[in-house]
């Protein structure tokens, strides 16, 4: 099975002008594979932080939507223990016109909003709403701990 | 194995006779233009009743999983679906593209409604059933030569270096890079083969080579035997590792430099002001070259501006003169029927005056009075004669 066009040209679009704080690259023997990185956003318990993504188009992109998820351990209510997003473009609002670059600016977005209303780790999300500032000094340390930046990232 | 091979030469034919026009390389394209499910330039438009296109094939696709449209999300069904305005049709089967064989050689750009006809008639690198009647290959229509009888252009032929057989249409090309062929060498006359030849021309004694320091000014060139020998008395190889350490330098320092350079003078002054002088320094380069950016493309602006009025112009000039031209015909055919118009008043007129003067002959008592009236008809006839001119010419100056 060829890779469709679309794929190509949003590839070679992502290499060519690539969205700021954000880095998606294919994997060579599989170029619907994509190792992504996000930079937290600044204001938000993320900030400093570069957290690691796995992206995946399934054959039927872009009728449905790219697999998210994320690798790097993050404290949010709406992504849970396994790194599953709870995103409603993820799911039932994707559409055909949304591409992997909106999808990620779409993540990294959420990630300055969490929406503990509509929780995916309840855990995370009822410590949110009973005492939201322990919640985001909790998610600043995990952001510390497994969202550091790598050595060559920061020259 | 020929089966399959055949078959696969067949697809390859049919697919060029149709090309996938989302793998085509446009020449210019507008992004109001592209699909936003395919991301490539619209094919076979449609218009959705909340007012975006998609291609019609894409938007279908789309609709059978969610009834609803991509971009804005308003629901949308089969029967909201409209066909393209005709502008836009024309917009996007007016675009031009690359000729699909361009990596195989053709040059050829042209809009891409017309791209199908020129693959099937007269793009050179179409592959083509091979003339002969026995042979189910293809070959690209360039080496098909409609003088000369239909012959085969599959017949293996042994390579005159390597005694490899290879298909006729492609001896060519092997030739040329065929590991056995055999080379003669220019300076030493020695014969080498073709896999030799960069171990050759890299060792050759008798090849001309320039002194290793020609770079810092040593004009000695020769051949590579006697290369050593000079190397041992040239000044300028003795003189190289110093000069080559000095340059080393000097672009070292230049850098430095340049940076120093960026950084005003403000050193001496406390960080807080140096940093921001150093920002308002950037924003200043920053602005300077967004300024140049925007002068320049303002100047493009002015020169496509200017085509465009040219064009305007000629083409009303060429108006203004094709009108011209018809008045002139419009004012000789005036003049020449006036002509005949005058032409047969005076012959009314000559008429009635031999009448008149029988009649005054007859009766000279009446002959005053007639004359009279004559010479009021034939005045109003001219006065009537040169209202009309007058009215025509101002017509004309209109």
């Amino acid at each position: 099975m060829s890779l469709p066009k679309r794929i190509i040209k949003e590839t070679e679009r992502l290499v060519s002008d690539p969205v700021p704080g954000i880095n998606a690259v294919p994997h060579e023997e599989n170029l619907r594979y994509f190792d992504v990185t996000v930079d937290g956003p600044s204001q938000s318990p993320y900030e400093g932080g570069v957290f690691k993504l796995e992206l995946f188009l399934p054959e039927e992109y872009p009728m449905v939507a790219p697999k998210v998820r994320f690798l790097t351990k993050i404290y949010h209510p709406n992504i849970d223990k396994l790194g599953r997003i709870c995103l409603d473009v993820l799911k039932t609002n994707w559409s055909p016109a949304l591409q992997i670059r909106t999808i990620l600016l779409s993540v990294q977005a959420l990630l300055g909003a969490p929406n503990p209303d509509d929780p995916l780790a309840n855990d995370v999300a009822q410590r949110w709403k009973e005492d939201e500032r322990a919640a985001i000094a909790t998610a600043k340390e995990w952001t510390q701990t497994y969202a550091k930046p790598e050595p060559e990232a920061e020259t | 194995m020929d089966e399959q091979q055949h078959n696969s030469a067949s697809e390859q034919a049919v697919s060029e006779r149709d090309p996938d026009l989302r793998a085509l390389k446009y020449v210019m394209l507008d992004d109001n233009l592209i699909c936003p499910i395919c991301r490539c330039a619209l094919v076979d438009p449609c218009y959705t009743k909340c007012g975006h296109t998609f291609c019609t094939l894409c938007l279908f696709k789309a609709l059978s999983q969610t009834p609803k449209c991509p971009v804005d999300r308003s629901s949308l069904s089969d029967a909201d679906v409209l066909p393209p305005p005709k502008i836009l049709s024309n917009m996007v089967n007016e675009l031009l593209v690359h000729c699909s064989n361009e990596d195989k050689g053709c040059k050829r750009t042209c809009q891409r409604s017309l791209l199908r006809h020129h693959l099937l008639e007269s793009c050179e690198y179409t592959p083509v059933p091979c003339p002969s009647a026995t042979c189910d290959q293809f070959v690209e229509r360039r080496y098909i030569d409609s003088e000369k009888p239909a012959r085969c252009l599959h017949e293996l032929i042994a390579c005159r270096a390597c005694d490899v057989k290879i298909p006729e249409i492609e001896i060519a090309t092997h030739e040329l890079v065929c590991s056995q062929r055999t080379l003669k060498c220019p300076d030493c006359a020695v014969v080498f083969t073709m896999a030799d030849i960069v171990s050759h021309t890299s060792e050759c004694a008798m090849a001309r080579v320039p002194c290793n320091a020609n770079n810092i000014g040593c004009k000695w060139v020769g051949i590579r035997a006697k290369l050593k020998n000079h190397e041992s008395e040239c000044t300028f190889i003795a003189l190289a590792p110093v000069i080559e350490k000095q340059e080393d330098r000097i672009a070292r320092l230049e850098l430095e430099n340049k940076s120093l350079r960026i950084q005003p003078s403000l050193t001496t002054t406390s960080g807080m002001v140096d940093s921001d002088a150093f920002h308002i320094f950037t924003e200043h380069e920053r602005f300077r070259s967004e300024l140049e950016k925007v002068s320049e493309q303002l100047g493009e602006l002015e020169i496509r501006h200017g085509v465009l009025i040219m064009n305007q112009n000629v083409r009303l000039k060429e108006e203004v003169q094709s009108m011209r031209n018809a008045m002139h015909g419009i004012r000789h055919q005036m003049h020449f029927l006036l002509m005949e118009h005058r032409n047969w008043a005076l012959q009314n007129l000559n008429s009635s005056m031999i009448t008149s003067a029988a009649a005054s002959l007859s009766s000279q008592t009446a002959s005053s009075s007639n004359n009279a009236q004559f010479s009021g008809e034939t005045s109003s006839i001219g006065r009537g004669t040169r209202r009309e001119n007058e009215s025509f010419r101002q017509d004309v100056r209109l």
